[in-house]
């Protein structure tokens, strides 16, 4: 006779991940590391920005780079220019780098040398692919009214400075500098 | 091509409580994602057939209840659910105010599996 039952799971589908980036929080914490995740659609300017970001900041902090990518390593070239160190992730297809990717990246690196962490995301076509300001910006809002939005162009250098000076406060909150 | 590290996750929970509880098949699966989760249930439901095909979770039908996005008050703390795709400005229901804090609709788990023992 077949017996069909009902059973209680009650799990989180993502506590693998959440688990594994408190860790990465926790490792980060300890030694005073601030990090940034860079996230947007392939050619919105994530490389762009990092290079930015990375120049803006180098006469005061050490920064390090990791750089996620379906399948090439172009990104990770041009960042190693900037003589910083850059650990490299290749996803192999999947459009996201999770926590277990990134804590694997982290091994890599020395975290006594490192006082800031850019962490260069997959673009992905997908998920912001609206590029809207006004449109952006009353969504965005919406969901936290408090947000800080920096308008910026690497092209004509616009708006870098308060993005740079913005950043080295809040990377402050975590470490002296 | 977020639905399938997601329902390699599902899988993996839901044989192992399949296991536990000595399951033939299993039948459906009971999951509540957020309304906020861009997550499709017609790919989930997809990726879900081709990635249980050679366990025993083959066939098993996904329900996906969602859950609504709820915000609180600042002024007048009161929670409310907001259909997020549809408003453009969130207001509270009670005192019409402005300040408002995200409390959930994120959520993403497994509430419960039908098995034939």
């Amino acid at each position: 006779m077949t017996d069909i039952r009902l059973i209680e799971v009650k799990e989180n589908i993502l506590a693998d991940n959440e688990k594994c980036a408190s860790e990465v929080r926790q490792r980060l914490r300890e030694k005073d590391i601030f990090m940034l995740n860079i996230m947007s659609s392939p050619g919105s300017g994530k490389t762009s920005l990092t290079l930015q970001t990375l120049r803006g900041l180098k006469n005061d902090l050490r920064s390090a780079v990791i750089e996620g990518d379906i399948d090439s390593i172009l990104d990770a070239e041009k960042v190693s220019q900037e003589g910083v160190p850059v650990v490299q992730l290749r996803t192999g297809g999947a459009c996201h780098i999770d926590a277990f990717m990134v804590n694997l990246a982290l091994n890599e690196m020395d975290f006594d040398k490192i006082d800031f962490v850019i962490l260069e995301n997959v673009g992905n076509l997908v998920c912001p692919a609206d590029f809207d300001m006004e449109a952006m910006r009353e969504r965005v809002l919406k969901l936290n009214p408090r947000i800080k939005i920096f308008e910026e162009s690497c092209k004509t250098g616009d708006g870098i400075q308060d993005w740079v000076k913005w950043l080295r406060e809040e990377i402050g909150t975590v470490k002296l500098i | 091509m977020h639905e399938l590290p997601v329902i390699e996750n599902v899988l993996k929970i839901v044989i192992k409580h399949a296991e536990v509880n000595k399951a033939q098949k299993v039948i459906s699966i009971g999951l509540k994602i957020g309304e906020l989760s861009d997550i499709n249930n017609e790919w989930m439901q997809r990726y879900f057939e081709f990635a249980s095909k050679d366990t025993i979770a083959k066939g098993a039908v996904l329900k996906i209840e969602r859950s609504p996005v709820i915000f609180r008050c600042e002024e007048c703390k009161e929670s409310f659910p907001v259909k997020i795709r549809e408003v453009k400005k969130i207001l509270c229901p009670v005192c019409n105010g402005s300040k408002v804090t995200f409390i959930s609709g994120r959520e993403f788990s497994i509430n419960q599996i039908e098995i034939i023992q």
